[in-house]
């Protein structure tokens, strides 16, 4: 029971999708053919893709879907002119090979290109076997079928079950944050211990594809949405400001992994590995901080975020060459520039963060 | 976007024969029988899922056998329970297409055929509906596995792979060479998003076809190494120093991207010297910009050091890959 009580919980908004396409395929069914008389596939179907829309702008993706019904049915009632079946057959491969073109070439125009075939495919199944006439009635109560159909579709998702933005936003993020502080919780105990452990690189490796899988995924529940055309823009500078230093922190994770740590001397390692592990401490102070702040909860913190990069400068300092261009000496004084450099923007990142986070 | 490579060519022959079996087929049926077929048939032309046949053959198969399925029990169902069935339906598969997103056009098709099968004013028997599903499935599969069988799908994998960190790498790259990355940074961040899941998405697939480790850790290793470099995006806040190496940015970029169309070519077995050169006479290029200019004029110069140090670093990686990749080709570094 707990088991399915956390796989509901976890999936929410794809059950909440599925739950609103079934209450928008019923409305639309018991709508057109109780009440209105007409075509009740064709309602149905553009119900259930009106409603089978994304977190980000669920409206005007309705209205996309409508809008590409309708010119379906346009098209489908032009053909019917030609009075001709071989008009309606080369129309459907043309349409194909251009949704076949769009999906061999271009994949962010997928999902739009194939409601359109559907529909077309729809409209062509249903008329076909009356091809050769040209009755206005029949396109007229297919048009206000469409129509019914998106609108029971966008009522659905904007009044009925309406999408909750902030807190699928939110949801969204969590998951990722708690993997970070799992992440920078083992690359602080792999960078405390200077030894070449195979393992832990490879455990630390798997962990961080793992996130960012989750950053990037289609079926992740990250709040890509956010940067979607249309979307809201009073919430939008704000949530792609949260999104990129979310990224931006994978991207530091990638960098510390990529640098070569056999390079650095045992006597400058443990000269500077307390200085580091403090910062790298407070770091996953201020993740954990922030995942509790975005799950509602209380934030506790220690409050100084400056004196450990201060000592963490001054230690750098002692040990490295005064002058830059002597860096490069030794490989090793790079490695440890290169971690210093990356806790150091950890941290700011960090702060931005949490400031963003404190101010929503 | 590569418009005629040989997989491109195979997939739009394989659309063409379909195409004029199918016109040659629905001349025979009825014309509520062929709008049917047609229906059925390009919609299953649709699915697409990756470059292996028995993953293509397994996808088609299964949408007609669920098809079919539904078909029957809508056929069989009294009216409630068929509309109940309709209901929970959406309810069952729409959660599996957010999950598995290559399963999504399967699972509308299925939707799609179901709803269509019920509700539409076309009056055919049930049996007739399952032939002409079941007819245009074994003509795709058996047209699949006579033009689109390919054999050498990691070559062309691991191809792919390379193309999307070129890609990766250029986005990178047009943040320290346009100028007005700084107006635009959620456009320029974005490209790099998506192009970074692209890669992940062909590296993914490369892992789960081929498990050729130490080539993957290699390429994980450029893309980290990669990531290092981009950092500098971040770290600089003044615009004008990039405007300074602006040449040199752009002489970078056009070298890796040479580089690793060099190991794309590699990858299909043509015999190719790989010269990292120009990628090294580049960085050469950037240290010199950076001691007679930025480090004087940069305040923190570090930053650039770091950046020329992790763009070193992905020369060697570059010159390790191809050491394990073409080591029985003798390619010269």
């Amino acid at each position: 029971m707990k088991q399915w009580l956390a796989f509901f919980r976890t999936n929410e908004p794809i059950i909440m999708i599925a739950i609103r396409a079934a209450v928008a395929m019923a409305l639309s069914f018991l709508v057109t053919y109780y009440v209105l008389a007409l075509p009740t596939a064709l309602a149905v179907i553009t119900a259930m893709f009106a409603s089978i829309v994304t977190t980000g702008t669920p409206f005007r993706q309705g209205l996309l879907v409508t809008i590409t019904c309708t010119s379906a049915i346009a098209l489908v009632y032009i053909l019917s002119f030609a009075a001709n079946i071989m008009a309606y057959y080369l129309a459907v491969c043309l349409i194909t090979m251009c949704v076949y073109v769009l999906i061999t070439y271009f994949e962010v125009l997928y999902n739009h290109a194939v409601y359109l075939l559907f529909v077309f495919y729809f409209l062509f199944v249903m008329t076909a076997f009356k091809v050769d006439l040209i009755n206005v009635q029949t396109f007229t109560n297919a048009l206000y079928a469409v129509f019914a159909g998106g609108v029971i579709g966008m009522t659905t998702t904007k009044f009925l079950l309406p999408i909750r933005q902030t807190k699928s936003f939110t949801a969204g993020l969590i998951p990722v944050i708690d993997m970070q502080v799992d992440i920078a919780t083992k690359i602080n105990a792999y960078l405390s211990q200077y030894t070449n452990d195979d393992e832990a690189l490879k455990n630390i490796k798997a962990q961080q594809q793992t996130m960012l899988m989750m950053l990037t995924a289609e079926n992740s529940t990250y709040p890509d949405w956010v940067f979607e055309v249309g979307f809201n823009p009073g919430l939008r500078s704000g949530y792609r400001y949260i999104l990129l230093r979310i990224e931006r922190l994978s991207e530091i994770y990638a960098s510390l992994m990529s640098l070569p740590i056999m390079h650095i001397t045992v006597e400058h390692w443990e000269k500077l590995t307390p200085a580091i592990k403090t910062v790298m401490s407070k770091n996953i102070e201020l993740l954990q901080a922030l995942s509790n702040r975005l799950a509602g909860n209380k934030i506790v913190s220690s409050g100084d975020y400056d004196a450990d990069i201060t000592q963490l400068n001054a230690e750098f300092k002692e040990f490295a060459p005064s002058d830059l261009q002597l860096l490069d000496l030794h490989p090793g004084y790079i490695a440890l520039a290169s971690i210093v450099q990356d806790v150091k923007d950890m941290r700011n990142v960090l702060l931005q963060l949490m400031i963003a986070a404190l101010n929503n | 976007m590569r418009l005629l490579t040989t997989h491109v060519i195979q997939r739009w022959l394989y659309f063409l024969v379909v195409t004029f079996i199918t016109i040659g087929i629905v001349h025979l049926l009825s014309p509520q029988q062929a709008a049917w077929y047609l229906c059925a048939t390009f919609i299953l032309l649709l699915l697409y899922i990756d470059d292996l046949y028995h993953h293509r053959l397994r996808l088609i198969g299964a949408t007609t056998l669920f098809s079919c399925l539904s078909l029957l029990l809508l056929a069989y169902l009294p009216i409630s329970l068929a509309i109940f069935y309709l209901i929970l339906l959406p309810i069952i598969l729409i959660p599996i297409s957010f999950i598995k997103p290559a399963w999504r056009i399967s699972i509308y098709a299925i939707l799609l055929f179901s709803i269509l099968s019920y509700l539409s004013p076309l009056m055919l028997p049930v049996e007739m509906k399952l032939s002409l599903l079941c007819l245009p499935a074994i003509i795709l599969i058996v047209c699949q596995l006579i033009i689109l069988f390919s054999n050498r799908r990691e070559n062309r994998q691991l191809r792919h792979v390379l193309y999307r960190l070129k890609l990766l790498n250029s986005d990178i790259f047009a943040t320290y060479i346009h100028q007005h990355y700084a107006d635009n940074l959620y456009l320029y961040e974005r490209r790099i998003h998506i192009q970074k899941r692209r890669f992940l998405e062909a590296l993914e697939l490369y892992r789960s076809n081929t498990g050729i480790t130490h080539i993957i850790e290699s390429i994980e290793k450029l893309y980290d190494t990669m990531l290092d470099y981009a950092q500098l995006r971040f770290r600089n806040t003044d615009a004008s120093l990039f405007e300074v190496a602006n040449r040199e940015m752009q002489a970078l970029n056009t070298a890796i991207n040479h580089s690793l169309s060099a190991m794309m070519k590699q990858a299909r077995f043509q015999p190719h010297q790989i010269s990292l050169h120009s990628l090294k006479v580049a960085i050469s290029d950037m240290e010199t910009v950076f001691q007679g200019v930025i480090q004087v004029t940069a305040r923190e110069p570090l930053l650039f050091i770091l950046f020329i140090d992790s763009l070193k670093r992905f020369d060697e990686n570059l010159a390790d890959l191809i050491v394990i990749l073409f080591a029985d080709e003798g390619a010269r570094v």
